[in-house]
């Protein structure tokens, strides 16, 4: 077999194997109870799992607004440290 | 691409003898202003007529919030109603035109196809428009540096499929479980068409690595808003700005001093990635230190495949060890390398340690605008430096300095201290980030990685790995910060702020 076509089996041999593994295999590895429960956990909590940074998350607003709820307004909690040190 | 001296592929700023408004570094400081002064301006007109009565309804709003008392019987409903009410009208006083416009493939479980569709509406037109905005904006770019836009545009349409094709690769159920971030899927994509087939040459316009990395990191300045630095308190700074400056210091040098890693950018490309945040932090010190795009990509494989384990194995440590949700989440949130992992991660241990570690990893994530300035810096004065003279000259850092760094943090600090004027400051900057900047940011970064592919060989990564110590710099790296940031999450929750890990699990 010549380089090139040797380069072309490749190439088309990889994305045969993608496409079964996308199309065939997670989809049925989906159907698990477990990986249904985990997703549906993430998606409820408004979670990007493929988040690069804070903002990515849906929920980040909510997050930030319950924290902020907590420290806001309780300042000596979180900015001084107990009497005594 | 760029090419070095050496021939070698690297994340680098060029500044040639050329008018400055050619320079790479200042094109995409303009393509990102423009963006954003864009998006600013129509948000700006598109604001509600009784904008200000709005204003103060969202701050009556807020006031009834905080005067609700704990302890009195349906406190929980009320402040869920309220709250309800406060985020209807910061929706309206966030105008986001260009919100609709700009998508990209979503989720899906056993239908390829329905990664294409928002809640049940296809977003063909959508993927259309994004395209078409994106185009302009970067054969603009291309055509200021001198360069065959018509060639970039045709080859961009192929490096844009690429891009829309990762997505969906990474938006399948199974696939986003795990955190196996749409980066991983650009990168091997670009890899498998250079490793088989080549590059071709029609299509080699299209893979401008440097222009979408540091475009979309400048637009990432709009979200290093340094005001969230506070979120936490003084626990929070500890956690995040204390440990990881040292962890991040630490395992460089121990990979410049015992492991003798020969290339210094893999070092620190790896360092930032394990010690900051993944892939974010990784891109935004290659771009300072001029790492090869090998090592991006290395680094980067490296801290996903680790992030996979992490986010398995340590909720169990958690549960196991008893340390509780509040300081679990703190060093689920110091620790895991990937942003979208540590929530997820952390919402397995429960809600407060989701909340604890999605907030610490923010904090962690304002880290990367100090942390690549700091590195740019570091590697102009010492790294890249004359070994001729004594002391680094200005003129000379100036010469070589990166100066898409200074975008990024001019933009960063200008932002937040909009952020920082009150209700309207912060509805202004939501309407800039969530309406358009943080989408054109997640294409970029796509693009970028399947641009990396593209120019990189499996041959380097297997000169790279041969000797081991890459993986041995992260495993150390990762065990130095696990045990570092536990330290650390307990002595401040239990010692120094008891009382702040109270209210936390109130």
């Amino acid at each position: 077999m010549s380089r090139r076509w040797r380069a072309q089996f490749y190439l088309w041999g990889t994305i045969a194997a993608a496409v079964a593994v996308w199309v065939v295999l997670l989809p049925r590895i989906a159907q698990f109870s477990s990986v249904q429960d985990r997703v549906r956990k993430y998606r409820e909590a408004g979670i990007e799992t493929g988040a690069v940074f804070y903002s990515d998350h849906p929920a980040m607003r909510d997050i930030e607004r319950r924290v902020d709820g907590v420290v806001n307004g309780r300042d000596p909690a979180f900015w001084e440290l107990p009497s005594g040190r | 691409m760029s090419a070095g001296n050496s021939g070698e592929s690297v994340v680098q700023a060029t500044v040639a003898h050329r008018p400055w408004y050619r320079i790479e570094d200042y094109v995409t400081i303009l393509v990102a202003v423009f963006i954003i002064g864009s998006v600013g301006l129509w948000s700006w007109m598109m604001r509600p007529l009784d904008y200000q009565e709005l204003v103060a309804k969202s701050t009556m709003v807020k006031q009834q919030i905080a005067k609700l008392d704990p302890n009195a019987e349906g406190y929980a409903d009320e402040k869920k109603a309220l709250e309800g009410e406060a985020k209807g009208i910061e929706a309206k006083l966030a105008p986001m035109p260009f919100k609709n416009w700009l998508v990209r493939p979503g989720d899906w479980t056993s239908n390829p196809l329905d990664a294409f569709l928002k809640k049940g509406v296809p977003i063909y037109s959508g993927l259309a428009i994004t395209f078409a905005i994106l185009l302009v904006l970067l054969m603009f770019a291309v055509r200021v540096m001198g360069k065959s836009a018509m060639r970039f545009g045709i080859a961009f349409a192929v490096v844009f499929c690429m891009a829309v094709l990762s997505y969906v690769l990474a938006g399948q159920d199974v696939i986003k479980a795990y955190n196996l971030e749409y980066a991983l899927w650009a990168l091997l994509l670009g890899l498998l068409v250079s490793n088989t087939t080549g590059l071709p040459g029609w299509l080699e316009p299209g893979a401008r690595t440097e222009l979408y990395i540091k475009t979309g990191l400048v637009l990432l300045g709009a979200e290093v808003l340094f005001n969230k630095l506070l979120a936490l308190g003084v626990p929070g700074i500890l956690i995040s700005w204390v440990v990881t400056p040292i962890v991040l210091i630490g395992t460089y040098l121990f990979g410049q001093y015992v492991l003798k890693i020969p290339s210094k950018s893999l070092n620190m490309v790896i360092s930032a990635d394990m010690s900051v945040c993944g892939v974010s932090a990784a891109v935004a010190t290659a771009a300072a230190c001029k790492a090869k795009k090998e090592e991006l990509s290395l680094a980067i494989g490296l801290s996903l495949i680790f992030t996979v384990i992490m986010i398995v194995v340590q909720p169990y440590v958690v549960a196991w060890s008893g340390m509780g949700e509040i300081i679990g989440g703190a060093w689920i949130g110091g620790t895991i390398d990937s942003t979208g992992a540590v929530a997820a991660a952390g919402e397995l241990v429960g809600d407060k340690a989701k909340d604890v570690a999605a907030t610490v990893k923010m904090i962690q994530n304002i880290l990367i605008g100090v942390i690549a300035f700091g590195v740019a810096l570091y590697w102009v004065s010492f790294v890249e430096r004359d070994t001729t003279s004594r002391k680094p000259q200005v003129s000379e850092i100036w010469k070589r300095f990166p100066r898409f760094t200074l975008g990024f943090l001019g933009i960063s600090l200008i932002l937040s201290y909009v952020q920082s004027q009150g209700i309207e400051g912060r509805m202004f900057v939501s309407s800039i980030v969530d309406g358009a900047t943080k989408s054109i940011r997640e294409w970029l970064f796509c693009l970028a990685f399947v641009s990396i592919g593209l120019e990189s060989n499996f041959r380097e990564y297997k000169h790279m790995l041969a000797s081991g110590k890459p993986v041995v710099l992260y495993i150390v790296g990762q065990a130095f910060n696990l045990t570092l940031s536990f330290l650390m999450a307990w002595f401040v929750f239990t010692k120094l702020y008891p009382n702040a890990m109270e209210l936390l699990y109130k």
